[in-house]
């Protein structure tokens, strides 16, 4: 007879593991080449707009990808690819009790910032973006963003973040404003309902999913928790993150006006 | 030059300094990764991103502390979900395309061949608990860290640790007596 204890302590030394690969090349390789775009010209945003065509019908032909994929919604920079539900897992008779969603009590595990491009400020992005910047005026007490990040895939990205006041390192709010050319799909959120900006078309997304920006080497996949509002307004596209429910999102986004700081 | 010096190196822009300690964990972050996720391929990728995302971040990290927790806290926030989403079908296009198995048990002898198949019996035991059951059993019993590192690694208090260890123990004895009954028959007391 043994305990559980012990028995756990067994299978860990005795673990089959798979071989581990040496990752030192491609994590140096990403370390040491930080966001370093080449400059987007016109001849390279066909390019990458023919090489996602190429990799998308060649997806598509696949009949196991097809099959999956039920639908592509579109809106400005961002493809939304809705998958057939995966089969559920069986549940463990010892878990009766539901898993809860609450994200507001799940605390962030990854700086959420990582990866998100170069910090910078707001005014060096509004002078880069080569778009006018919008910031909110809701809610009242936002005030400029406390981060700004500027990413450049085939076309400016910036991301303005907005900190809880009393939990600098929870998300309150986040804008991506994404330039035309930029291009982000996201692969099965678990829900999403039609709603409108200012008249445009928009989407809001709950639920935990993966968002891709298959315009950068090798692409980038970045895990997504909270919930997302997706519109477009005269090219610019924008992506509200945030935990706030839908109202205070659609609020937030309606107050967007153009940043009239001085650069 | 012990991980915190070669931290505070990284901290400091040294890429060579964060090599070295990519090194030294990548097992560790690659194996809590495959626990997680179940699948080597996406292992690989997770651990990558968290190495990748952990130099991004680095500047705020405080080297007093250990690193391993920290990293493995990352590869469990990458972790999550990583079996769902579009990606999933493009790794699985990959490897039916490469037709690559995944490992197999490979034994030197009868008693590490039942050794391991016991142990991955038992993982699929633990896999059918809910997420923060597993993790805290494979930071502590897998990953072997301490209650103290383990608690770092999940954000929450050492106590905590005692207490969700004790009700993740409970809940993975129901599930083996339920469904593992060759591994509660012969062993648990």
């Amino acid at each position: 007879m043994i305990s559980l204890e012990s028995l756990l302590e067994q299978a860990a030394s005795g673990f089959p593991y798979p071989p581990t690969p040496d990752l030192t090349p491609a994590v140096m390789k990403q370390v040491q080449s930080p966001a370093a775009s080449p400059p987007v010209t016109p001849r390279r945003l066909v390019l990458v707009a023919a090489a996602l065509l190429v990799v998308l019908a060649g997806l598509m032909a696949v009949p196991q990808v097809r099959a999956a994929v039920l639908e592509v919604l579109h809106i400005g920079a961002v493809r939304i690819f809705l998958e057939e539900p995966a089969p559920s897992m069986p549940q463990a008779t010892a878990t009766a009790t539901p898993q809860l969603q609450m994200p507001a009590a799940v605390p962030a595990t990854t700086p959420w910032t990582a990866g998100l491009g170069e910090a910078t400020t707001l005014v060096d992005a509004a002078g880069q973006a080569g778009f006018p910047l919008r910031l909110p005026t809701y809610p009242p007490d936002a005030g400029p963003p406390d981060q700004v990040y500027m990413a450049n895939t085939s076309g400016p990205v910036v991301v303005l973040y907005w900190q809880e006041p009393d939990a600098p390192e929870r998300l309150r709010f986040a804008l991506f404003e994404i330039a035309p050319g930029a291009f982000f799909a996201k692969g099965e959120p678990q829900t999403f309902e039609t709603t409108d900006v200012n008249g445009n078309r928009a989407l809001w997304i709950t639920g935990a999913h993966e968002i891709y920006d298959l315009t950068r080497s090798g692409g980038m996949s970045r895990i997504v928790e909270a919930n997302v509002l997706i519109w477009e307004e005269d090219q610019v596209t924008f992506r509200l993150e945030t935990w706030l429910d839908m109202d205070e999102a659609l609020r937030i986004a309606k107050s967007l006006s153009a940043d009239t700081r001085d650069q | 030059m012990t991980d915190q010096e070669l931290v505070r190196l990284a901290q400091q822009g040294d890429a060579a300094a964060w090599e070295t300690l990519v090194g030294r964990e990548q097992q560790a972050v690659f194996r809590h990764a495959y626990l997680l996720i179940g699948n080597a391929d996406d292992a690989r990728d997770v651990a990558q991103d968290a190495f990748v995302a952990a130099f991004r971040a680095i500047d705020r990290f405080d080297p007093a502390r250990p690193l391993l927790p920290w990293l493995l806290r990352i590869t469990s926030n990458l972790a999550s979900n990583r079996r769902r989403g579009m990606a999933r079908f493009l790794r699985a296009l990959t490897r039916s395309a490469r037709a690559e198995p995944d490992p197999v048990i490979a034994g030197a002898g009868s008693n590490r061949l039942e050794q391991q198949e016991e142990a991955a019996a038992l993982w699929q035991a633990i896999r059918r608990l809910r997420r923060d059951d597993q993790e805290v059993i494979y930071l502590r019993y897998f990953a072997e860290l301490s209650v103290n590192d383990t608690a770092d690694a999940l954000g929450i208090a050492p106590g905590t640790v005692k207490s969700r260890l004790s009700r993740a123990s409970g809940r993975l004895r129901t599930v083996i007596e339920a469904d593992f009954p060759e591994l509660g028959e012969r062993r648990l007391a």
